[in-house]
């Protein structure tokens, strides 16, 4: 941007140096209409999308340049100043831009002051595509807030998707987990317990099996001392008769003393058979005292080894003791992340599940808190764009129609006299250009209220010339600098302007 | 640091200065939405991060 000579105040002045199909073009735009007249094939549309690049963004730079050049250039002289820009094609074929856009620049531009074939309202009503949403979006910055609103509810799903993952889901099950494990320790304690009972049963066992050992080897002893006295007494009463058979072999004839030794030794004999038999009576005692005495030890050796239930029970114990170190594995898994997770090693994952509900909780405030605005953007831009719309078709006084407007959808709705809904697809070429003029010059009147230009390319071929220039004089009465192209019938191939004060 | 609530939201903490800050990037380039991800979600940290402070 560079200062130039004050010598064409108020006018606008475009150079084209191979851009299209033009190699090298000067115009001046001065303000009210500007016509600029040429045959087919000679650059009209051209001139409209160079002039727009430099207002607006949405023409690619490769559209501009002329195929067949590498260096191309846009000059606008506007105000007292030189507004360019280079356009260069690299070796690989891309067109880049270097240099300044107009003050007046805004990307809103193409879509509300440029009526070509391609820009928004004529492209939409042409192709019977009535809703206008996006539209509106864009020119009222709703679009931003929809934005917002779409990237917040695009991380809330993803969020949500991290929530339905494996490790999340695992964490859910853990209350069931954590029962499972209580459930298990209880089960450990019971076994425990039952085996300090079996324990202590086996024990008093044991004590019981000894005691009666006891009770029977003193009862033994006593036996042994009782047979030992018997013997005794048995040894005795032989020895006893043994004298008294002496005695009688020496007691002659004496009847009186025989008689009394003889008895002495039946006594003694008997005496002895009793002992004997006592005797055996003991012994047999004894034997069974001695096999008792033997059962019971026999008894305390394999009580000794320790009982199966026992056995049983420790093995229990190990499963039970395996099934528990199993299950706190479990439970560290639902609880934790793995050390290696790349995204939250070793963390918590109740910590991560509440922190990501947090996030939730936040981003659903702000979609509440921008849906609200982008409501209010919305309601207010679609009210002042139908205001202006109802101005324009009454200023102009077009006839044939009541009413034009957008509804609460953003369709647009065409009302004939009589208030009867027409069917955009059952217009005429002409009333789709008269709506869509109408509609653009309501957009920049509502968004674009400052924006010094509006740029009709060709759109008159169907047009009644009558209508067409009351419209544009309507134009031309709230925007300085209207420009339109029109087919001429020279021969000359070099676009011209024809200004209209 | 800002302060958590702005002033003017009653309800949403940072929203004013998310706003400010969205709405710039918006500005730049209104297909940026990769970025605007990152400033939600920065932001969401933050509040997810600060959450416990104040509660």
């Amino acid at each position: 941007m560079r200062n130039m000579p004050a010598d064409t105040p108020g006018n606008i002045i475009l150079e084209l140096e191979n851009i299209g199909c033009l190699r090298r073009l000067r115009l001046e735009f001065k303000p009210g209409i500007n016509i600029i007249k040429a045959p087919n094939a000679s650059g009209k549309t051209t001139i409209v999308r160079s002039f727009s690049s430099m207002f607006s963004d949405k023409i690619p730079p490769s559209h501009i340049l002329a195929l067949d050049e590498l260096k191309g250039r846009i000059r606008v002289y506007y105000g007292e100043k030189i507004y360019e820009k280079v356009f260069r094609r690299t070796p690989s074929g891309h067109v880049i831009v270097q240099g300044d856009m107009l003050p007046f620049a805004d990307p809103r531009a193409f879509d509300a002051c440029v009526a070509l074939a391609e820009t928004g309202i004529v492209h939409r009503i042409t192709g019977g595509n009535v809703i206008f949403r996006k539209y509106l979006e864009n020119l009222s910055y709703g679009n931003y807030y929809s934005a917002l609103i779409e990237a917040s509810q695009e991380l809330v799903n993803e969020y949500g998707r991290k929530l339905a993952s494996p490790s999340f889901r695992n964490f859910e099950i853990l209350p069931l987990l954590l029962t499972e494990l209580t459930d298990l320790h209880m089960r450990r304690d019971e076994i425990r317990q039952k085996i300090e009972n079996s324990k202590k049963n086996h024990e008093d066992k044991l004590r019981k099996i000894k005691l009666k050992i006891t009770e029977k080897n003193s009862a033994l002893s006593q036996e042994k001392v009782l047979l030992s006295q018997l013997y005794r007494d048995l040894s005795f009463e032989k020895e006893r008769e043994r004298s008294l058979q002496e005695l009688l072999s020496m007691a002659g004839e004496s009847s009186k003393i025989v008689s009394s030794i003889k008895i002495s030794i039946a006594s003694s004999q008997d005496r002895q058979t009793r002992l004997k038999k006592e005797i055996k009576t003991r012994r047999c005692l004894l034997k069974e005292l001695r096999r008792e005495v033997e059962e019971l030890r026999e008894k305390l050796r394999r009580e000794e080894k320790g009982p199966l239930e026992i056995k049983g029970l420790e093995e229990k114990l190990e499963k039970v003791n395996k099934m528990i170190i199993l299950k706190e594995e479990e439970i560290q898994r639902a609880e934790r992340f793995p050390p290696d997770d790349a995204e939250y090693p070793g963390k918590l994952i109740v910590d991560v599940r509440s922190e990501i509900l947090r996030k939730i909780e936040w981003l659903e405030m702000v979609m509440g808190y921008f849906q609200e605005k982008y409501m209010r953007c919305m309601t207010s831009a679609r009210r002042r764009f139908n205001e202006n719309v109802t101005r324009a078709f009454h200023e102009l006084n077009l006839g044939g129609f009541e009413n034009v407007f957008l509804d609460q959808d953003f369709s647009l709705q065409v009302m004939r006299e009589g208030n009867i809904r027409q069917p955009i697809e059952t217009l005429s070429a002409s009333e789709k250009l008269t709506i869509s003029l109408v509609l653009m010059l309501a957009a920049k009147e509502t968004f674009l209220p400052d924006f010094p230009l509006f740029i009709v390319d060709e759109l008159t071929l169907s047009y009644d010339p009558e209508r067409f220039w009351r419209l544009m004089e309507y134009v031309k009465r709230r925007v300085p600098y209207l420009i339109v192209t029109s087919l001429s019938s020279s021969l000359s191939d070099t676009p011209k302007v024809i200004h209209k004060p | 640091m800002p302060s958590i609530r702005d002033a003017g939201s009653p309800s949403i903490p940072y929203i004013k200065e998310l706003e400010k800050v969205a709405l710039k990037i918006l500005k730049e380039n209104p297909d940026y939405k990769e970025r605007l991800k990152e400033i939600l979600e920065e932001y969401a940290s933050r509040y997810s991060r600060e959450y416990n402070i104040r509660t």
